[in-house]
């Protein structure tokens, strides 16, 4: 007799497992009928691979494209055996194709692959991540000015930033363009070995949201969001273009709130879920 | 100037540069287009590319992702013969031999 966990462990590893064998103390716990046992058990592991499967390419179509159906599937079955998802929803899976794409030697010949697939982990997220009003600029009128250079801003929840070796964002848009002409002459006149660009994706007041950012941009960002407070991050800072980059930063939705944590009363506006 | 009084200033001027939406300078210093990449272009193919993922993506796995695959396509969905892709050698045969230059060799 199998305890409730190990039937668990055994029906999750022979789900995963994508083979035809079947440990016996699992088929025995079956009831055999018109169907077998260790039938009835395939179809589950196929609807396993199917459902997950269905899901990294509803995120990655661009991927697919790139590499076939065919192709896809195959990568898909590795990945979903050796790191399966770690919870219920699938808008969450895949968060680790990107990095598995590069360790997966049949891809190795496309180099620009796991960026593509960044970008498109990144449009994901935009897409699903938790609807929250961006920071107007106006609701820092509120905070001191003595108080400024001690300011953390919060990442808006839907915010990426990228930094691409590979012009991944060309290839996005050349493969997901629906005419076949237009995209086969977009997708010729694409060099790989052209520079890779840093990208701010994010999902604000004007929908989907793709930001080409200068390196100077990109390293203002990073800093802006990586904890620091304002007076730290802005250490590296020009003083002819961070006013005007901070604002566009502001404009363009990057951040949900502040806060100012390092006074006796603390300022805080904090991002709504 | 020092970093506090720097901070304050970059803030005020930003949140200025903001409110009167002088957005045209602070894009200009933002964004930084591909060389030779038209504006026109490349609005027209963010526009499509939005168009596209929507549909494609959102519109349908919105109410499909988290689906049972047997109820959405029961054919492949009832096999019971594992299709074993990983038994195939492995060859890449979609868009990726439609980019220039783009080698099927190992860099």
């Amino acid at each position: 007799m199998t305890s409730l966990l190990e039937l668990q462990r055994a029906m999750r590893a022979t789900l995963l497992s994508g083979g035809e064998k079947s440990p016996p103390e699992l088929l025995a716990g079956i009831i055999e009928g018109a169907v077998p046992a260790a039938a009835r058990l395939g179809v589950y592991r196929n609807n396993v691979l199917g459902n997950l499967t269905g899901a990294l390419r509803l995120t990655f179509p661009a991927v697919e494209r790139l590499v076939g159906p065919a192709f896809f599937a195959a990568a898909a079955a590795h990945f979903i055996a050796a790191e399966p998802p770690a919870g219920a929803d699938l808008y969450e899976y895949g968060a680790t194709f990107p990095s598995f794409l590069e360790t997966f030697a049949p891809a190795r010949a496309l180099a620009w692959l796991p960026d593509v697939a960044r970008l498109e982990w990144a449009v994901n997220n935009a897409l699903h991540a938790p609807v929250a009003p961006a920071l107007d600029a106006a609701a820092l009128a509120v905070v001191p000015e003595a108080r400024h250079p001690d300011l953390r801003f919060v990442a808006h929840p839907s915010l990426s930033l990228l930094h691409l070796t590979y012009p991944a964002r060309a290839i996005w848009e050349a493969l997901l363009t629906a005419d076949a002409q237009a995209r086969e002459s977009l997708l010729a006149a694409i060099d790989p070995a052209m520079p890779g660009s840093a990208l701010a994706i994010l999902h604000n007041s004007e929908g989907l949201t793709l930001l080409d950012l200068s390196e100077h941009a990109f390293a203002l960002a990073r800093a802006l969001l990586s904890g620091q407070i304002l007076a730290e991050a802005l250490v590296d800072a020009s003083p002819e273009t961070a006013p005007a980059l901070l604002g566009g930063f502001l404009t363009q939705g990057f951040f949900c709130g502040y806060r100012s944590a390092d006074h006796p009363s603390p300022i805080a506006s904090e991002c709504t879920q | 100037m020092d970093r506090r009084t720097f901070a304050t200033t970059v803030l005020g001027s930003a949140v200025g540069l903001a409110a009167a939406a002088k957005l045209t300078d602070a894009s200009a210093q933002m964004m930084k287009l591909p060389p030779g990449a038209n504006m026109a272009v490349v609005k027209e193919n963010m526009a499509r590319a939005k168009k596209y993922h929507l549909v494609a993506c959102y519109g349908i796995n919105a109410v499909g992702r988290n689906d049972c695959a047997a109820g959405a396509h029961s054919c492949a969905g009832q096999a019971t013969i594992a299709r074993d892709p990983k038994s195939f050698v492995l060859l890449p045969v979609g868009d990726c031999q439609k980019i220039a230059g783009g080698s099927l060799k190992p860099f």
